[in-house]
């Protein structure tokens, strides 16, 4: 199988990688993963169930999260004191098994139940609610709470279809707090909750990514093209056109948010702009410099900007925009100090 | 009770050596592996047969429901899982002893395609299981009513299914992977109902290896 696909030495420009055989690619970053951060990270009975080498932590409500491989620092990156709890990972772009998350509820109960907050996509739901099928039967309380914060995959009015993108790191952000303040199951899950319902991202891409196994990119966009509310999956987004400057890229996708938000003046938000692999920090500032502007321009308040790769894609060019309307409690919790081998925040 | 545990083994056997046959059906609209699947869960009930037999039946389809989430990680097999756990939620307030076998059967095997229609959001018709399932259900329940015993609640439902089975040859896809190629399904048997089809057979005969219709 392995010798037929092109490798690095072979093609020009399929396979820009840094890898060994494609068909161990999860692993081997798993294992790079432990050995740089051996203090702060374990497996739990599998290579792909990742929980808090101190799990579990006592006393508070644990939460964990899952996904496919491929969208570092999403999933595991946010693994750690005042975030979550543990991860389970898939192939890549794939779902883990019911089984690796059932792994990871065990390792990180502490008898305050377990909070899954992960995105929606088909796979995961339906893994999860097994696993939380299966934690419930062994005396495990699981609740969920499913991302979809995509504006661009499903119109106003069927939310529920909305796929998770990078917007969930600030529902992560809050799940975490709010459970480190010693919060109930239900509590932590209404916070979080409320903070989905007032949360909206899209994004662009502007090349596709690469699968590690079979070489291929995901979809084709020709050069000079952009293709408005792609998924992270190199799922199809909403319009593909010429690439525009950064300034009509950015209205764009504050326009559709704040219209399916329903944002009005004096609200107050924070702001996440996410590189998708591929593309220069400095370009998610050009677009955020935008972003800010279209937002005052609205008399909306941002209370603090998150930039930078958050969820990306493997090496998809494009960058996505998340705004959350915040609350007192809400904007409280996205303040407290947080810190993972990935993210730390004082 | 040893009938127990040699229709689960027969079902079991009977689902690994179906591994290519069903490959090869799913290859036809979608991955090609349901017969992995299939034969993981074959070997799942092969190896479990005698301790499931032993289990309260409660117990018996959750711990079914967790080795098969294990050892089946793909949509078919977590669906099936889903399905056994939610049979095993059913019997959580039932005085399984008064139950005869037949009823017993019928309201597991409810509680088994309702979890599956709701976690798969479908329904019979939509060229998947429940085509073969829902007769199934149907017609077991309607053996319970009649004070039928198991051997033959089960080869009555096991041709029920296999009915409900011959006819997904004509619908198209609208739920799975084979949804999205539905038209290039049509013609072909849908490859889980095939699969549900062999278990109950398989179930049918080692219990009553009278009813099976080669010897009638």
């Amino acid at each position: 199988m392995t010798a037929n696909l092109p490798t690095p030495q072979d093609g020009p420009s399929t396979m820009r990688k840094i890898l060994n055989d494609p068909e161990r690619f999860v692993d081997e970053m798993l294992e790079g993963v432990l050995m740089a951060h051996p203090h702060k990270l374990r497996t739990a009975g599998d290579a792909r169930a990742i929980v808090r080498a101190a799990a579990p932590i006592a006393d508070k409500v644990a939460i964990a999260t899952g996904g496919g491989s491929g969208h570092l620092p999403l999933f595991m990156g946010y693994v750690g004191e005042g975030l979550l709890d543990g991860a389970a990972l898939g192939s890549v772009f794939q779902s883990p098994s019911a089984h690796q998350m059932l792994l990871v509820t065990r390792a990180i109960h502490a008898g305050r139940g377990v909070l899954y907050v992960y995105g929606n996509y088909g796979g995961d739901v339906l893994n999860f609610d097994l696993a939380a099928e299966l934690a419930a039967d062994e005396g495990v309380e699981v609740r969920t709470v499913v991302a979809g914060d995509d504006v661009a995959s499903a119109p106003k009015g069927q939310e529920t279809r909305r796929r998770g993108i990078a917007g969930i790191f600030l529902l992560y952000k809050i799940a975490g707090a709010r459970a480190a303040q010693g919060a109930t199951l239900e509590e932590v899950e209404g916070c979080v909750t409320r903070a989905a319902a007032g949360l909206r991202s899209m994004g662009v891409a502007l090349s596709p990514t690469i699968i590690p196994a079979s070489g291929k990119p995901t979809f084709e966009l020709p050069n000079g093209q952009m293709e408005i509310g792609m998924g992270i999956h190199g799922e199809p987004g909403v319009r593909r056109g010429p690439i525009e400057t950064a300034d009509r890229i950015a209205d764009e996708l504050i326009d559709a948010i704040t219209g399916d938000l329903e944002l009005s003046r004096s609200e107050r938000v924070a702001v996440l702009v996410n590189g998708l692999g591929a593309t220069p920090r400095e370009e998610l500032y050009i677009l955020y410099r935008r972003a800010y502007q279209r937002l005052t321009e609205l008399g909306v308040t941002v209370m603090r900007p998150w930039i930078g790769e958050f969820a990306t894609s493997l090496e998809m060019n494009g960058a996505s925009i998340s705004v959350m309307r915040l609350d007192e409690e809400s904007w409280s919790l996205l303040q407290a100090p947080a810190e993972t081998p990935f993210y730390v925040q004082a | 009770m040893t009938d127990a545990a040699a229709a689960i083994g027969a079902a079991g056997a009977a689902l690994v050596a179906a591994r290519d046959q069903l490959n090869t059906l799913d290859s036809a609209a979608g991955d090609g592996d349901l017969g992995i699947t299939a034969g993981a869960i074959g070997i799942v009930l092969m190896e479990l047969a005698p301790e499931l037999a032993a289990m309260a039946p409660m117990d018996a389809l959750r711990h079914a429901a967790m080795a098969i989430g294990e050892q089946a990680p793909s949509t078919f097999g977590t669906l099936v899982s889903l399905g056994l756990v939610s049979a095993s939620r059913s019997l959580k307030d039932a005085d399984v002893d008064s139950l005869t076998p037949t009823r017993f059967l019928a309201q597991a095997a409810r509680a088994f395609m309702q979890g599956i229609e709701t976690r798969g959001k479908a329904a019979p018709g939509d060229k998947t299981m429940l085509d073969a399932i829902g007769p199934a259900v149907e017609t077991l329940e309607r053996a319970a009513d009649g004070g039928a015993d198991i051997g033959s609640g089960l080869v009555d439902a096991a041709r029920a299914a296999e009915l409900g089975t011959e006819g997904t040859r004509e619908l198209e896809a609208r739920v799975g992977r084979q949804s999205w190629l539905a038209e290039r399904s049509r013609g072909q048997l849908d490859a889980g109902a095939v699969a549900v089809t062999l278990v109950l057979r398989a179930a049918a005969d080692a219990i009553d290896p009278r009813g099976s219709p080669l010897s009638r």
